[in-house]
């Protein structure tokens, strides 16, 4: 049963027996998983049910872990979902394309447990503060209103004015607000 | 690996596995001796791609559950299917067989 208060994470991946074991693990460290033993399936989940955070495989019949990413990057509704890759490819090359399409992370299989729970926790922490972060940011940019503008530049140019008398002793000739921002 | 730890006691391969996947080990080694029959098919039809993926996930998958033997099997697996190399093929599905027969399990 799916618990709300818990992160949700999708485990894509074609073998059976991989995708038994990181349920269990993630599960008994208190986390909801739901699986897909392919890319499309894993797709259309993610599209449904919005996951916190994705472990993906990366070579699967149809439609390979590297084209999954690219597809959910493409999506601004899913691009922000962090992917760490689960794979058997341990070059160099793998991990640098894992990145290149999107990936947060990297894990090579044999999978250690602890490992995986240490990265899931990471990353999904990682992802809540910089979610945190865009809401403050919306939330600042909501309170500047326009009226707020117009005060900011009339307060600048009083600023300007009163420093140009104070360096040139001469006056800028009064005329009207709007003419004397152009000159400005 | 994580799970496990091996150990050879006579004729016997003793593998200490996580107890809290208890449950998920009669089914993944039972998923292993099937493996051996499709191999063994996939051999005679030359089909060296299936034996490739096949020894990939092996390797993948062996060493999470504890059985690095698995792991190792499925790599040598994975690189002789590259070379379509029969005999290599033939030994270490071999190989897989007497392992899954001497393998005993302790949960931990």
């Amino acid at each position: 049963m799916i618990s709300p208060a818990k992160p949700l994470i999708l485990s894509i991946d074609d073998d059976q027996d991989m995708l038994r074991l990181i349920q269990r693990f993630l599960a008994k460290s208190g986390y909801n998983v739901i699986t897909a033993d392919s890319g499309l399936k894993g797709l259309k989940i993610v599209s449904k049910a919005k996951p916190n955070l994705i472990l993906l495989d990366v070579m699967m019949p149809e439609i390979d872990g590297y084209d999954v990413c690219s597809r959910l990057q493409k999506n601004s509704e899913t691009a922000y979902i962090p992917v760490i890759f689960v794979t058997a490819l341990g070059e160099e090359q793998d991990k640098a394309r894992a990145f290149s399409v999107g990936a947060v992370d990297y894990l090579v299989k044999p999978i250690q447990k602890d490992i995986l729970i240490h990265k899931v926790h990471k990353h999904l922490k990682t992802d809540a503060r910089w979610k945190k972060l865009q809401k403050n940011a919306v939330a600042w940019h909501e309170r500047i209103l326009p009226a707020d503008f117009i005060q900011f530049k009339e307060f600048l140019f009083d600023q300007l004015t009163l420093n140009h008398e104070k360096n040139t002793n001469s006056p800028i000739r009064r005329l009207p607000k709007s003419i004397q921002y152009l000159q400005l | 690996m994580t799970q496990g730890s091996n150990e050879k006691q006579g004729e016997r391969t003793v593998v200490h596995v996580d107890a809290e996947i208890e449950d998920l080990i009669p089914g993944f080694l039972e998923n292993r001796r099937k493996d051996i029959e499709t191999v063994n098919k996939a051999l005679k039809k030359g089909d060296y791609e299936a034996i490739r993926a096949l020894g990939h996930t092996m390797k993948g998958a062996g060493g999470g559950y504890g059985f690095d033997a698995i792991t190792d099997i499925g790599k040598s697996l994975e690189d002789a299917a590259k070379e379509k190399n029969t005999e290599e093929i033939r030994k270490r599905v071999g190989e897989l067989s007497n392992y899954l027969e001497r393998v005993e399990v302790v949960y931990d």
